[in-house]
């Protein structure tokens, strides 16, 4: 062998492990699912399985319950994108200034990304109590609600309720790194803009938004990448309901798989899912691309 | 001669001694509950694993323990990976589903020339197919009741209700929002304790969700129990956002809630959470029309089928060997609740604790929780009704209105198992 063959494998013998890995613990599980997918197997009779070909698929794709989930999915994302983002550049534009404290206030503001899911549940949970819960002692003493508000009870609030769940424990994300981008824009840009007679609305929309632009498409496609397959809030908080209020695409396939016992169509659901996560990530390589080729010179 | 002698021995030696070992080889069972951790029931498991394991010193029982609403996830994983644990406590409503799915064994040759069915209450009809299969061993069986915090009732001059119409003025006249005091505590969100506080009013109209084992939530006494349900609701008798025991049970023991309904093993909770409430409680028949109690058998445990012969009838023996009188007294002496065997309620406990006798004389009476004829379906089945029925609280729906869109959805969900 040659000194350069071998040179040349470097890399690949290097990234051999993490590839093995990945293949058993990523694409394994994924090919093993998308197999059951195409079979009759129930949880409790997983050997009795029987290949049954796209009937899953057709028989999801044709009930209203998968349509309504994805609606709920779409609702839930979008709901959770827009309130993440904007909070999140809200508080990054304000920790961008300079004040006494500001690095007791950065460290404060990433105390929801450090929480653990389960444990923003209990919090929200407490919240939204209706008997004890602070939001409604504050409502009732700003004299806006009269009786308790059965946050999480009532289809009308279910779905803002774990959308502001689940912003609440993002934001933090969208600031650390809108933050950072906006200490890389140089200070001379907002000095010749005010030297020019620009208000700060105009140096925000016409200096400070388009410097953050390729951080923002990150951030906004990774909070809807992970907010589409989020389970753990819609299912501690709501279990899915009221009805189907909150009945996510992750829930739902849960309660196919596990808790009606029908694991072919739990994974038929896993793998649609699957599909439109990869679509995002499509969509987010595309933009990211496009961007990168308005930038470059 | 006497070789051929000594080589007969000596292999009939041989034999004996790998029988033997065979015997006595080590064996481990593993026992799934919920319980393992609940100082009520530890006396009973611990107790008849440790005597079992004494008496068989190559066994070994270890424990499976999860907490419930994770244990059944565990199971359920298991079993579709081969290997379920052998013994499974199950409760009184996912047992059929695992008969139905081939998870549990029958037990009829395991309690052929045994008196465990003549013993057993309930024995030869719960969790028994078609063919006469039996696949569990009844552990326990209850019904509910209605607590009353008698000071309330008196300090208001208020009668202990006996039907629906004396439940509701009851609950109106003990309810004092200036006080924050409530006339009831039942759950109210989507639980298997809502689930069943509104099937106590839809018995109480003599009603049940099916009829001759179809779903029947559009008949006259389905729609009359959910709806008297929620005109308590409305009414504000009960604190809203009720999750389930620890929740209902919190209320109570606060002292500021007239009435509750539950069943005997809350007796233990409040008498070390409000020692002083507990002297002041008294326990009443349900006040509804029919007076009828939901309830049946709530612990089973069974053995998981495809095990091999051997541990099969390890199995079997520590089952009969939990099928005593005394065993049963463990039971029912640290639960409080009734184990369903011949002699488990003690002349000695009933003396200790009059208030039980009333749960031993009602279970006569029970009504039970699953679904009649659906069974199989229990837990698919009580997803549908919770979520319907927090519709029909929170939401406002209709009463007739939800009832009949829940008709369909069930009616369209055994279908689709077809």
């Amino acid at each position: 062998m040659t000194y350069t063959l071998r040179g040349r494998m470097i890399p690949y013998l290097l990234l051999a492990p993490a590839a093995v890995i990945m293949v058993l613990v990523i694409f394994y599980p994924m090919v093993y699912s998308a197999q059951i997918s195409f079979t009759d197997a129930q949880l409790l009779r997983f050997s009795q399985r029987e290949y049954i070909g796209l009937e899953n698929y057709t028989r999801m794709l044709n009930r209203s319950d998968f349509w309504t989930s994805v609606g709920r999915t779409l609702t839930y994302t979008a709901g959770t994108v827009v309130i993440s983002y904007t909070v999140g550049l809200f508080v990054a534009v304000i920790l961008n200034q300079n004040f006494r404290m500001r690095w007791l206030v950065r460290t404060l503001m990433m105390i929801p990304w450090a929480t653990p899911w389960l444990v923003v549940t209990l919090i929200w949970f407490v919240m939204f109590n209706p008997q004890i819960g602070p939001i409604n002692q504050v409502l009732k003493g700003l004299g806006i609600i009269e009786s308790g508000r059965t946050w999480l009870y009532s289809s009308d609030t279910a779905m803002l309720s774990i959308v502001i769940t689940t912003s609440w424990r993002l934001f933090p994300a969208v600031t650390l790194i809108l933050l950072a981008s906006l200490q890389s824009i140089p200070s001379e840009l907002y000095e010749a803009a005010e030297v020019d007679g620009a208000n700060p609305r105009q140096r925000f929309l016409h200096i400070t938004l388009p410097s953050i632009r390729t951080a923002s498409i990150t951030m906004i496609t990774l909070l809807t990448i992970w907010s589409s397959k989020l389970f753990t809030i819609a299912w501690t908080l709501t279990q899915g309901g009221p009805g189907d209020a909150t009945r996510v695409l992750s829930v739902y396939t849960y309660q196919e798989a596990f808790t009606n016992n029908r694991l072919g169509r739990g994974s038929s659901l896993a793998m649609l899912s699957f599909v439109l996560s990869l679509a995002l990530v499509v969509t987010y390589f595309v933009l990211l691309r496009r961007d990168e080729k308005r930038v470059e010179p | 001669m006497k070789r051929r002698i000594f080589v007969v021995v000596a292999l009939l030696s041989l034999i004996a001694a790998f029988s033997v070992s065979a015997q006595e080889s080590p064996m481990t069972l593993r026992l799934a509950s919920w319980q393992w951790e609940d100082p009520a029931y530890l006396p009973f498991w611990e107790g008849t694993t440790n005597a079992f394991m004494e008496a068989n010193p190559n066994v070994t029982i270890e424990r499976f323990a999860f907490p419930i609403d994770q244990l059944w996830n565990q199971i359920n994983l298991q079993v579709a990976a081969g290997t379920p644990p052998e013994l499974l406590e199950v409760t009184g409503f996912n047992v059929f589903e695992y008969m139905n799915l081939g998870v549990l064994a029958p037990l009829n040759d395991c309690f052929a020339g045994t008196d465990i069915v003549e013993k057993v209450d309930g024995e030869d009809s719960y969790a028994v197919d078609a063919d006469g299969n039996i696949y569990a061993l009844n552990l326990s069986a209850r019904t509910l009741a209605l607590w009353v915090n008698k000071p309330m009732f008196d300090a208001a001059g208020v009668e202990v209700p006996t039907n629906f119409e004396e439940f509701k003025a009851a609950a109106i006249a003990l309810t004092n929002p200036a006080k924050e005091e409530f006339g009831l505590v039942l759950t109210n969100t989507a639980h298997s304790r809502f689930y069943e506080s509104v099937l106590d009013m839809v018995v109480g109209y003599g009603g049940h969700w099916t009829k001759d084992g179809k779903p029947a939530f559009t008949e006259p006494e389905v729609i009359q129990g959910v709806q008297f349900f929620k005109d308590l609701f409305d009414a504000g008798v009960m604190p809203i956002g009720v999750d389930g025991a620890p929740s209902q049970y919190a209320f109570f023991n606060s002292g500021k809630v007239a009435m509750t309904i539950d069943g005997p093993w809350y007796w233990a909770v409040v008498s070390e959470q409000n020692p002083e409430l507990a002297a002041n409680i008294e326990i009443h028949r349900m006040p509804t029309d029919s007076g009828l109690p939901t309830g049946g058998p709530n612990n089973l445990i069974g053995i998981a089928a495809g095990l091999d012969d051997a541990t099969f009838a390890v199995a079997c023996e520590y089952i009969k060997s939990i099928a005593t009188t005394e065993w049963g007294q463990v039971w029912t002496n640290s639960s409080g609740t009734i184990n369903p065997i011949e002699g488990a309620v003690s002349e000695d406990y009933l003396i200790e604790n009059p208030w039980f006798a009333f749960y031993a004389e009602d279970l006569a009476n029970y009504v039970p929780v699953a679904a009649p004829g659906l069974e199989i379906y229990h837990g698919s089945l009580q997803t549908m009704i919770n979520n319907k029925l927090v519709e029909v609280m929170y939401d406002d729906k209709p009463v007739e209105q939800a009832m009949a869109e829940l008709q369909e959805e069930v009616e369209e969900f055994i279908a689709d198992q077809m």
